[in-house]
């Protein structure tokens, strides 16, 4: 294929506003419940453990958790419009390459909702942490004898805003260099998402995620009988000084599992994507 | 079509993924960590260990104690960066040595209980018999050979397996927990409903929501001795135990893991004056290697004549 038939950026962009122009009130709604999901979750978490579910080690965990299940519905909602024959067609004759169709995709899943989501569950967190302290201080100081002072009451820094990639001085947060690593999860992912949304015709979601368990079961297994030791995976140790990478071959596994399989599965997207396309 | 290509790549994605976890068999687990021992052999005129680590930073989850026929005290450690010289760990303050290790600063973005190695496990001459634990961490005790006696002092919970101890004595410093963790055990009203949980919490001092645990498991022990300061205490694995005594203010609650083991606990109210004990800090300061100090860390009375009951 010439690269002008396989990528263009004039007609990038057109396709970039076409997809806005049809998708962006979908979007805006999935972000909407994703919002909803995510505040009133939090609420539950803060009523049953009386406002500590405000603190930033919290607020990390729900974030990521929710980064991760809501980026693979995401993803599988991508390219939704191939199962039915009507909208396929529409989707497939669009005038842009298959490559164009897909470097969007990526674009979109890997980039544009992480940064929407970000920005959406910084305000779930943010109204968390303020409420969470007040909460947990009102409760601290009712439940505390006289003469006690303030040792016991909560502390304003752990109830600090989480904002991604940013150090905290609370141990159970995890380093920045670490967080790196469930980008990566969700690369594979989400690549495993729109893989499977494009090559299922039918039942897609209910499709991939049984191939999804498959793999997993099949993996379980393996490590069951063979033992990986799966700690010469953390490369973000290495990076944050904690650990010493062995060899070349140590840097090249980590490799190939963190970036050789959500390019891969990526790849196997492109493919399928394309396989429809001529058929 | 049938998607024959697509099909073909994934399958190679499964078999990088696949080898990919399988190459992480070509280095040992735990293989990216050194392990040593360091020994320290001057223990003329020790009679107690007392540990002052603080337990988030260099111990695993519990501090492994174990008591063996040897002349040295030696520290098992792992980790990337271990310690050469027991001596940047133990340090001797009278008739005690302490573990106290001097650690450097944590890098730059770490949080400052960070350490690049942990102690894997303390193995101590059978003739140190005396133990004093700082922090809350957990105690894990076994013993190679037989011991007459064993005490130990503590805020954490303590147990002990594989061990063949004639009189074991516990002193649960629990109540002496901070403020933070006593905080924790709040949760344990959050079970109760908010009228009683309040009328609970004024009416006693922070101390009563401290807890402490005794767990005991495949150990030969004839004599248990707790001495407890309010909070809650919990007795496990007691089928063994021949005796117990407990002394505690009558605000401590028990729980036990066998109802036979009612017919052999003798409970006592703690006197004010083994209380007052109980509410010293643990840990003396670095001088206190006086008579008085000593007494602080010794048995109380009670404890000296246990089979006289």
């Amino acid at each position: 294929m010439k690269p002008a038939t396989c990528f263009a950026p004039s007609r990038f962009l057109r396709l970039l506003r076409a997809q806005w122009a049809e998708q962006r009130r979908a979007y805006g709604l999935f972000l909407l419940v994703v919002f909803a999901t995510q505040a009133l979750l939090m609420l539950i978490m803060l009523a049953m453990e009386h406002g500590r579910a405000g603190q930033t080690g919290t607020q990390a965990f729900f974030f990521w958790l929710g980064l991760l299940v809501s980026g693979m519905v995401f993803a599988s909602q991508y390219f939704a419009a191939l199962r039915r024959p009507e909208s396929a067609l529409l989707l497939l004759t669009r005038p842009a390459s298959t490559c164009e169709k897909w470097l969007l995709a990526a674009l979109t899943v890997l980039v544009a909702y992480p940064l929407a989501y970000t920005l959406c569950i910084t305000l779930v967190n943010a109204a968390a942490g303020a409420v969470g302290y007040q909460w947990d201080l009102a409760r601290a100081t009712e439940l505390l004898p006289e003469g006690i002072t303030h040792s016991a009451l909560p502390e304003p820094r752990d109830y600090a805003l989480f904002v991604p990639f940013a150090t905290y001085q609370d141990s159970s947060l995890q380093a920045p260099a670490s967080q790196w690593a469930w980008l990566l999860v969700l690369a594979g992912l989400s690549g495993f998402a729109v893989l499977g949304s494009i090559y299922f015709r039918k039942l897609a979601g209910l499709k991939t995620a049984v191939v999804c368990f498959v793999v997993f079961l099949l993996t379980v297994l393996l490590s069951s009988t063979l033992g990986f030791h799966l700690e010469h995976l953390a490369w973000w140790l290495v990076l944050s000084g904690e650990a010493s990478a062995p060899s070349l071959l140590w840097w090249l596994v980590n490799a190939l599992f963190w970036l050789g399989v959500p390019a891969l599965l990526w790849l196997c997207a492109l493919l399928a994507l394309r396989e429809r396309d001529l058929a | 079509m049938k998607q024959r290509k697509t099909r073909l790549l994934f399958l190679f994605t499964l078999a990088v993924f696949w080898l990919s976890l399988l190459l992480t068999r070509t280095w040992p687990e735990g293989g990216r960590f050194q392990t040593g021992t360091l020994a320290y052999r001057e223990l003329q005129g020790i009679t107690a260990l007392q540990i002052d680590a603080d337990p988030a930073r260099i111990w695993t989850n519990t501090l492994h104690i174990a008591f063996t026929d040897q002349d040295a005290i030696t520290v098992e450690v792992h980790g990337q960066s271990t310690p050469t010289d027991a001596h940047t760990l133990l340090v001797r303050e009278g008739d005690r040595l302490v573990l106290r290790p001097s650690l450097p600063d944590p890098p730059a973005g770490r949080n400052e209980r960070y350490a690049s190695w942990r102690i894997k496990q303390l193995n101590v001459p059978l003739h140190l018999a005396q133990l004093v634990v700082r922090h809350d961490g957990d105690l894990l005790i076994s013993s190679a050979q037989a011991m007459p006696a064993l005490t130990i002092r503590t805020q954490g919970h303590v147990q002990v397996a594989h061990a063949e101890i004639g009189q074991l004595h516990v002193y649960s410093h629990a109540s002496m927990r901070s403020p933070d963790e006593a905080r924790l055990a709040e949760l344990a009203y959050a079970k109760v409903d908010a009228d009683s949980r309040r009328a609970e919490a004024s009416a006693h001092p922070l101390e009563k929501l401290a807890s402490g645990r005794v767990s005991i498991a495949s150990s030969r022990i004839e004599y248990l001795h707790i001495e407890n300061l309010d909070g809650s205490i919990g007795l496990q694995n007691m089928a063994l135990l021949k005796q117990i005594a407990l002394l505690a203010t009558p605000g401590t609650a028990i729980s036990l893991d066998r109802l036979d083991a009612m017919a052999r606990l003798q409970w006592k109210p703690l006197s004010e004056a083994q209380a007052e004990v109980l509410r010293q800090p643990l840990a003396p300061p670095a001088s206190a290697t006086s008579p008085a100090a000593s007494a602080s860390s010794a048995p109380s009375a009670s404890a000296q004549a246990p089979a006289a009951e």
